[in-house]
């Protein structure tokens, strides 16, 4: 077991590393050079350009600068925004909040509703309602997300005005404690609900299959032989095993929501890091562009380095092959 | 050759999602090769009706440059199907050969690859792409090679999946024993008999790529001299609320592309399902 | 009174509009401590028939006609909550590849004390566990098994814990469906002297279900022949087996190699295949494939007449002479 955590965290840190280098390579390879975008408006002299140049290092080769910024981070600096000139790591911190947020919040969401409606149908296949919730899932499934989000605030925001269309707090109301808290939760709403129903398809499909392939195992022919009642058979011995691979989805889909929200987050002005990613792009902010990239990847290995463990102890054939 | 077609039209026949889909499917290369014949007007010209509503002259309205939607979501078939089916495609060959080469060759290629595969899935595509087509253009040739660059690890574990039990069939093993070398029974016994659920994956992988996309589009990321349906709810974002055809049409027309693939690439799947159990007996 | 007497039992299919009979008019009886083998084809009904025995048929989709009675009660027409006492305490079964019988995901200990418990709810976990080993040491395995997972076990192995299993209440029958079939001859050889012992040490009556006719030669007292559906041929398997009655039971007994004898005897098998179960021939079932067949068999379909003893045929010609 042990073993096989250490082989997982060993693949995630050569793709957290090689993540980093592909970034470096393909941001300053890229055209457009941020001094001149940060000195853009300013009547620039030479020896501003020359100064903020030499400041952000971006005068030295490529490997130099690779190497100087690998130093820093292993020392746990970011380096400074070129644009805001806070330190990277700050203005990340700052964002990352509302995007776990939102992305956690969606995530649950979708995997409790999707799976119970899944179990559900797989318990009633071929009935009309299993047709229904099957044609369903298939329309959301194709469904963009932001553009979801857009008839969204359409019905709910602009038409009804039951629910605010964008940001995360109202920015008029001064309120703390849970007053707070339900304000954010408000505004959270639409865009969870963007995210979650493009993503309930995806756990419905799993469950509902998984569990009707259990179900048609030889072990619960077995069971119901021995006498025990469908209700003990379900609960114990076709969940166990019907849930594997929506676990692993879950992981999966968590690790890559959380890029995947930043579409969402633009549309409604969510504070998360997704829109801030758009920001730092457009400003050719590369310490910030390498810094959100870096944390993103750190997330997503995590997230898939303890789905696995997570999966190979739900499953115990799991890590007994892989020690052979 | 007419054997085979016959085949295939018993296998679309029984099959309802394959049957939909592909009717959709016609309905959308049809639409994408008459564009200029069926949009009432060029996609580009700007009217004096600025966002006007649905009506006889505009049957789905314009936006905020007078420009028709009709016309706009016409001609935003052709943007769609190519980088779709472009992007999937290079997703394919990049997954199918990858693949096959681990899969089949084994032993340190293997090790070396599979671990490729590995940490390209757990790399936040996504991002790169925004960051590629960002820094690097947005023209459409950089859109769908980046788009089939990040995308092929779906196909690259199947096929490798596929390629390390083929590896022990007796027409492989006999090929190797007559002599063939290893390149060439991977490209004329391996791959081909290997392919099937790729294509089924890849088709799903066009559905990905149209929505991908359309979120590039939104965010301004797409090809300005093309029309894309996405850039289309991009225009229309501001007139939310008293335009609000422009977006509402410009998603549904996604929708649909979106579900035609998707329909037939489940269909494949249920169809090569029975065949995949199939592939332990020999000889098939 | 017999322990198991099947009363002209038919299971019929509906599939497809068309009426599937994959059981036909089947009666026979099984005596307390008497061994039956049941020996047919794939496709003969076999195992449906066992499965309609056991009420294990997907509910719906056929349709069970007859009595099955055990020790004088109908098992088809019980009640859910008798159906249940019944399972597994006086009728159990072991299914053919045991690698499915058992669930992937819990050790094979805590499978086999939850059908204990469901049985003797007031028992505790540890008289569970004490039960179960028991029943795991009675078929040579050892106690730590109880913590070992399925895909841990060989196939030997895992038939063992199904037979255990199955044991676990010295139910009165006993019914083994293919259960050697998925092993290699040596062990399957092994482990049929175990379960004749084990028979003779549990008291429990056992019914093999095969396409081995060697199985039943060496472990069955009786033997009874099944094709598409219908009992062609019945009685104790050493005379059975030396004079077959019946055309179809030669065909068997002819494919057959021996050991013994000056080995030039041809080896030879039935031609043609089953018929249509939807569409059987209006005549003797196995007519299409039979050399003897004359038009009478064509016409009339052969009723089970008893020759002498405890044998039983269904054929024009049984018995040496033609009957009228």
């Amino acid at each position: 077991m042990v073993k096989y955590v250490g082989k997982r965290t060993m693949t995630g840190l050569l793709c957290i590393v090689m993540a980093l280098c592909i970034n470096f390579i393909i941001i300053h390879a890229a055209p457009g050079d941020p001094i001149r975008l940060l000195a853009g408006t300013d009547a620039a002299t030479p020896e501003m350009i020359a100064a903020l140049t030499e400041k952000y290092g971006l005068d030295q080769p490529v490997h130099i600068q690779f190497i100087r910024y690998a130093g820093n981070l292993l020392r746990g600096d970011m380096g400074t925004s070129i644009y805001t000139n806070e330190p990277v790591a700050k203005e990340i911190m700052d964002r990352l909040g509302p995007t776990i947020l939102l992305a956690l919040s969606a995530s649950l969401t979708a995997l409790l509703l999707g799976t119970m409606l899944g179990i559900f149908c797989a318990r009633h296949v071929g009935s009309g309602l299993d047709m229904a919730l099957g044609s369903v899932s298939y329309l959301f499934d194709s469904t963009p997300s932001f553009w979801l989000g857009l008839m969204l605030i359409l019905v709910f925001a602009s038409t009804l005005h039951i629910l605010p269309t964008s940001g995360m707090v109202d920015l008029r109301g001064r309120y703390t404690g849970l007053a707070h808290a339900l304000d954010v939760v408000r505004h959270l709403i639409l865009p969870g609900m963007s995210l979650s129903l493009t993503l309930i398809p995806y756990y419905f499909r799993i469950a509902r299959s998984s569990v009707i392939q259990v179900m048609n195992e030889d072990f619960i022919t077995t069971l119901r032989a021995t006498g025990m009642p469908e209700k003990d058979i379900f609960n114990k011995y076709v969940f166990r095993n019907a849930i594997l691979p929506t676990v692993t989805i879950f992981g999966i889909q968590l690790a890559f929501l959380i890029t995947g929200a930043s579409i969402v987050e633009i549309v409604f002005a969510w504070p998360g890091l997704g829109s801030f990613m758009m920001t730092a792009i457009s400003r050719r902010d590369y310490p910030l562009l390498m810094g959100i990239y870096l944390i993103m990847s750190i997330c997503v290995a995590v997230m898939m380095i303890v789905v696995d463990v997570l999966y190979s102890v739900l499953d115990p054939r799991i890590s007994h092959d892989a020690e052979r | 050759m007419k054997k085979t077609l016959q085949k295939a039209w018993a296998v679309i026949r029984g099959n309802t999602q394959l049957k939909i889909g592909l009717v959709l499917l016609c309905l959308l290369l049809l639409t994408a090769l008459l564009a200029p014949l069926l949009a009432p007007y060029e996609p580009f010209f700007l009217s004096d009706e600025l966002v006007a509503a649905p009506s006889g002259v505009h049957p789905l309205g314009t936006d905020g440059l007078g420009r028709d939607v009709l016309s706009m979501l016409i001609f935003g078939t052709r943007t769609s199907l190519v980088v779709g089916i472009t992007a999937a495609f290079i997703a394919g060959i990049i997954g199918t050969l990858l693949g096959g080469v681990a899969g089949y060759f084994g032993g340190r290629t293997d090790a070396v690859l599979g671990e490729l595969i590995n940490i390209f899935m757990m790399m936040p595509t996504f991002f790169l792409v925004l960051i590629v087509v960002a820094l690097f253009g947005s023209g459409l040739f950089n859109v769908m090679v980046v788009m089939g660059l990040t995308s092929w690890v779906g196909n690259a574990k199947l096929m490798r999946a596929q390629a390390m039990s083929l590896r022990q069939r007796t027409f492989v093993r006999a090929s190797e024993a007559i002599g063939e070398s290893r390149l060439s029974i991977l490209f004329r016994h391996v791959i081909p008999n290997g392919i099937f659920p790729i294509i089924a994956n890849t088709t799903m992988g066009i559905a990905s790529a149209i929505l991908t996309e359309s979120s590039l589009a939104f965010l301004g990321l797409g090809d300005p001299n093309i029309i894309s349906w996405g850039q289309v709810i991009q225009s229309g974002k501001s007139y939310l609320t008293n335009g609000w055809w422009i977006c509402l049409f410009g998603g549904l027309a996604i929708i649909y592309t979106v579900v035609t693939f998707y329909l037939i690439g489940d269909g494949l799947n249920r169809v090569l399902s029975p065949k995949l159990r199939d592939l332990g007996k020999e000889g098939s | 009174m017999a322990l198991l007497s099947l009363r002209d039992v038919s299971v019929t299919y509906h599939a497809g509009g068309k009426d599937v009979h994959a059981v036909n008019h089947v009666s026979l009886e099984v005596e307390r401590g008497e061994s039956l083998g049941i020996v047919g084809e794939s496709g003969s009904g076999k195992t449906t028939l066992i499965m309609a025995v056991l009420r294990l048929l997907p509910p719906g989709r056929a349709a069970v006609t007859g009595q099955a009675l055990l020790d004088g009660r109908d098992i088809f027409q019980m009640s859910p909550q008798d159906l249940a006492a019944v399972r597994w305490e006086d009728m159990a079964v072991v299914f053919q590849k045991a690698m499915n019988a058992l669930s992937p995901v819990h050790r094979i200990g805590r499978f086999l004390s939850d059908i204990y418990l469901r049985h003797r709810p007031k028992a505790t976990r540890a008289e569970a566990k004490e039960a179960v080993i028991g029943m795991l040491e009675l078929v040579n395995l050892p106690p730590r098994v109880f913590q070992l997972y399925p895909h841990e076990l060989s196939g030997g192995m895992m038939q063992r814990v199904s037979i255990a299993m199955s044991l676990l209440f010295h139910p009165k029958l006993l019914i083994m469906d293919e259960a050697t079939t998925a092993l290699d001859v040596v062990t399957q050889n092994q482990i049929l002297e175990e379960i004749v012992q084990l028979e003779e040490k549990m008291g429990s009556t056992r019914i093999m279900i095969t396409h081995d006719i060697s199985v039943v030669a060496g472990a069955c007292k009786n033997v009874a022949v099944l094709y598409a559906g219908s009992l062609l041929e019945s009685g104790p398997a050493e005379e059975v087996l030396v004079e077959p009655l019946h055309p179809y039971t030669q065909g068997l007994v002819d494919s057959f190699p021996r050991f013994d004898g000056d080995g030039k005897k041809p080896l030879t098998s039935i031609g043609g295949s089953l018929p249509d179960l939807a569409a059987l021939p209006a005549g003797c079932v196995f007519a299409p494939r039979c050399k003897r067949a004359c038009d009478r068999c064509r016409e009339v379909r052969p009723a089970l007449r008893p020759f002498g003893g405890k044998r039983r045929a269904a054929c024009h010609f049984a018995g040496g002479e033609e009957n009228v």
